[in-house]
C-alpha cells in the first residue's frame, strides 16, 4: 500500500507484518469489520483522519457473520483488537516505519514501529492505540488528552504515536510524540 | 543479544496462536501455548536480569509477567514485576508495570482467603489509584455501594415478576428484608462482604427461593454485561426498562479506568466459588444500541453540562427533566428514558451533569447517557 492509494484496505494486514504474524493480522481485520459493521457502515465508508495528517480515506473491508460476531462479542476487546488493525495500517501509511516487534502488555498486545536496524525494542517507537466503538467529539478528545499525558516525552520517556480510532463516524487521529 | 531475540520471538509467536485459540474458544489450547510462550519470554527476561539494557529489559519482564498472569502464575508474575521495579525502565513501562502488580494483587484479593460466605453474601472489591491497601476514597467506594444495593433490590424484584417500579420507593416489606450488611473492610486492594437480611418470612418473597437464587442471579448478570454478551442478557432480563435499568446501574458499578480499574464480585453458588472481575470500563459502555438511532438523530447527536434542576415523573407523561446550562444561558428539557429516572437520574439531582442524547426539538433533547460531574 502507498500513501498515493487513496483506500485503506483492512484485508492487507491478513498478510502480516514483521512484527505481526499473519493469523494475528487476520484476527485484529476481523475485529475492525465487526466494529464498523457494529455501527451500520458498509465498505467504503470514508474515514476521517486527523492530528499530523489530516486527510480522507476509504475503507476497504469484508462483511462480517455470526461466528465472527459471536467469536467478538466482548466489545471492549473487539474495539480495542479493531482499532490495532486500523492503527497499525496507517503507521505504515502514514510513516517510514513498519511495525517491527511486538511484546505482550495486559491483556492485548505492545506494539513498536522501526526500521529494523537495531534488536528488539532499542530506537523504537511504541504505537499507543486506544479505540473507541461510537462517540462523541468530547469523548475523542478526553482519550487523546490522556494519551498525550501518558506519552509526554521527557528525559526517560520513549518516542510514541499515538492513535485513536472511533468507529461510528469513522475518525482517526494520527500523532507522533 | 540473538539467544534473546529468538526466545522472544518464539515467544510472542506462541502468545498470538494462544490469543487465537481463545478467540475460538479453544480454552485448554490457549492455556497449553499461554504457558509454553511465558516459559520463553521468561527464559528471555532471565538472560537481561543484570543487564541495564532499557528499555528491552523492563518492555521483556512487563511482557513475561503478562504472560504469567494469563497462566495465574500470580508469583512469578510478581517476582517478574518487581525485579523489572527494581532496574530503570522508562517512566511510561514502570508505570504499566505497577498497574500490572495491582493486577496481580487484585487476582489474589478476589480469593476469599479465610473468610467464610455464605450463600446470602457477596465479596466485593476494588482496586485502582483511588484505592490503596485497606482504604479507599469514600466517593468511590459509597456510590457503587449504593448501586449495588438497588441493583440488588431490582434484581428480587424482577425475578418476583413486579412491573418495573418508575418511581416511589419500594414497598416496605421488601426493603425491611432486604436491606444491605456491610462487614468491615479488609485490607486487601479494598474488599467488603455484602450481605444481604434474611427474610423472617418466606411469603414475603414467593416464588423466589431467596438464599440461592438472588446473588447467582446478580453474579451470572454481571458475568454476561461483562462479556457483553448482550443478547443472552437481553434474554435474562426481558423486560427492557428492568434490561436498561440493569445496565445503567451495571455501569455505574463499572471501574472508571482513571481512579478505579478493576471491581470484584464473588460469591458462592452452591459449594462453587464464582468470580466476576469487571474490566469494562464506564466510558466504553453505552446504554443504548446505536442502530436504534436514526440517521437524522444521530446528525443532532449533541453533549450538553449543566445542573439538574427539575424533574418531572408525573403518571401518564414520559418522565422529564430540567438541566440548567449556566454557562451558556441554556435551559434544557431532557426525555428520561424508561428504567433510568428513579434509580440513575434521581441520585443526581441538583449534582452538575453531562447529558449525551439528540436534539429532538428547540432545546429539548432525548436522553442516552447522564454522568455525574467529578469536581
Amino acid at each position: 500500500m502507498t500513501d498515493n492509494d487513496p483506500d485503506l484496505v483492512l484485508s492487507s494486514l491478513s498478510t502480516g507484518l514483521p512484527g505481526v504474524t499473519s493469523s494475528l493480522g487476520s484476527s485484529m481485520v476481523e475485529a475492525a469489520c465487526v466494529c464498523l459493521s457494529d455501527v451500520g457502515h458498509e465498505s467504503g465508508v470514508t474515514l476521517f483522519l486527523e492530528g499530523d495528517f489530516e486527510k480522507q480515506m476509504k475503507i476497504i473491508f469484508d462483511g462480517v457473520d455470526d461466528q465472527a460476531r459471536r467469536a467478538w462479542a466482548d466489545e471492549q476487546f473487539c474495539t480495542e483488537f479493531g482499532a490495532y488493525c486500523i492503527s497499525l495500517l496507517l503507521a505504515v501509511r502514514l510513516t517510514p516505519l513498519t511495525v517491527i516487534e511486538r511484546s505482550r502488555k495486559g491483556t492485548g498486545f505492545d506494539f513498536w514501529l522501526g526500521d529494523g536496524t537495531e534488536p528488539l525494542f532499542t530506537k523504537k517507537a511504541r504505537m499507543e492505540i486506544s479505540g473507541i466503538r461510537r462517540g462523541n467529539p468530547t469523548s475523542i478528545k478526553s482519550r487523546l488528552r490522556k494519551k498525550k499525558i501518558q506519552v509526554t516525552p521527557t528525559d526517560g520517556t520513549l518516542p510514541a504515536h499515538i492513535s485513536i480510532v472511533e468507529f461510528g463516524k469513522p475518525k482517526a487521529i494520527f500523532e507522533a510524540k | 543479544m540473538k539467544d534473546v531475540v529468538d526466545l522472544h520471538t518464539k515467544a510472542m509467536d506462541l502468545a498470538e496462536q494462544a490469543f487465537v485459540s481463545k478467540l475460538h474458544s479453544d480454552f485448554i489450547g490457549f492455556s497449553k501455548l499461554s504457558l509454553e510462550a511465558f516459559q520463553f519470554e521468561k527464559a528471555a527476561a532471565d538472560l537481561l536480569i543484570n543487564s541495564t539494557d532499557e528499555p528491552n529489559r523492563s518492555v521483556l519482564h512487563r511482557s513475561a509477567a503478562s504472560l504469567a498472569i494469563d497462566c495465574k502464575e500470580w508469583r512469578e508474575a510478581e517476582r517478574l514485576i518487581t525485579r523489572a521495579l527494581s532496574g530503570e525502565p522508562p517512566v511510561e513501562i514502570a508505570e504499566e508495570l505497577r498497574d500490572l502488580l495491582q493486577v496481580v494483587y487484585f487476582d489474589r484479593h478476589l480469593e476469599l482467603k479465610g473468610i467464610k460466605l455464605d450463600n446470602t453474601e457477596l465479596q466485593f472489591s476494588l482496586a485502582g489509584k483511588a484505592v490503596s491497601h485497606g482504604t479507599v476514597q469514600s466517593r468511590f467506594v459509597i456510590d457503587r455501594l449504593k448501586s449495588t444495593e438497588t441493583l440488588f433490590l431490582r434484581t428480587i424484584e424482577r425475578k418476583q415478576n413486579r412491573p418495573f417500579r418508575e418511581k416511589g420507593k419500594a414497598e416496605k416489606n421488601l426493603t425491611d428484608h432486604v436491606n444491605l450488611y456491610l462487614s468491615v473492610p479488609r485490607a486487601a486492594s479494598f474488599a467488603v462482604t455484602l450481605r444481604l437480611g434474611e427474610p423472617t418470612n418466606q411469603l414475603f418473597l414467593p416464588g423466589l427461593n431467596y438464599k440461592e437464587n438472588v446473588i447467582d442471579e446478580v453474579i451470572t448478570c454481571f458475568d454476561l454485561f461483562n462479556k457483553s454478551e448482550d443478547e443472552q442478557l437481553k434474554e435474562r432480563i426481558k423486560d427492557p426498562s428492568y434490561y436498561t435499568n440493569f445496565v445503567a446501574l451495571a455501569k455505574s458499578i463499572a471501574p472508571d479506568g482513571e481512579n478505579i480499574d478493576l471491581v470484584g464480585l464473588t460469591a458462592l453458588s452452591g459449594s462453587e466459588i464464582r468470580t466476576v472481575k469487571l474490566t469494562r470500563r464506564t466510558k466504553s459502555i453505552a446504554l443504548f444500541n446505536p442502530l436504534h438511532i436514526s440517521i437524522q438523530e444521530e446528525n443532532k447527536f449533541i453533549v450538553v453540562k449543566g445542573r439538574l434542576e427539575y424533574a418531572d415523573s408525573r403518571k401518564n407523561k414520559a418522565p422529564t427533566i430540567k438541566l440548567n446550562d449556566e454557562e451558556h444561558k441554556k435551559a434544557y428539557t431532557i426525555q428520561v428514558p424508561d428504567g433510568m429516572m428513579s434509580d440513575i437520574v434521581k441520585p443526581l439531582w441538583e449534582e452538575a451533569v453531562e447529558i449525551e442524547g439528540h436534539l429532538v426539538g428547540k432545546n429539548k433533547i432525548k436522553m442516552s447517557d447522564i454522568r455525574k460531574i467529578e469536581a
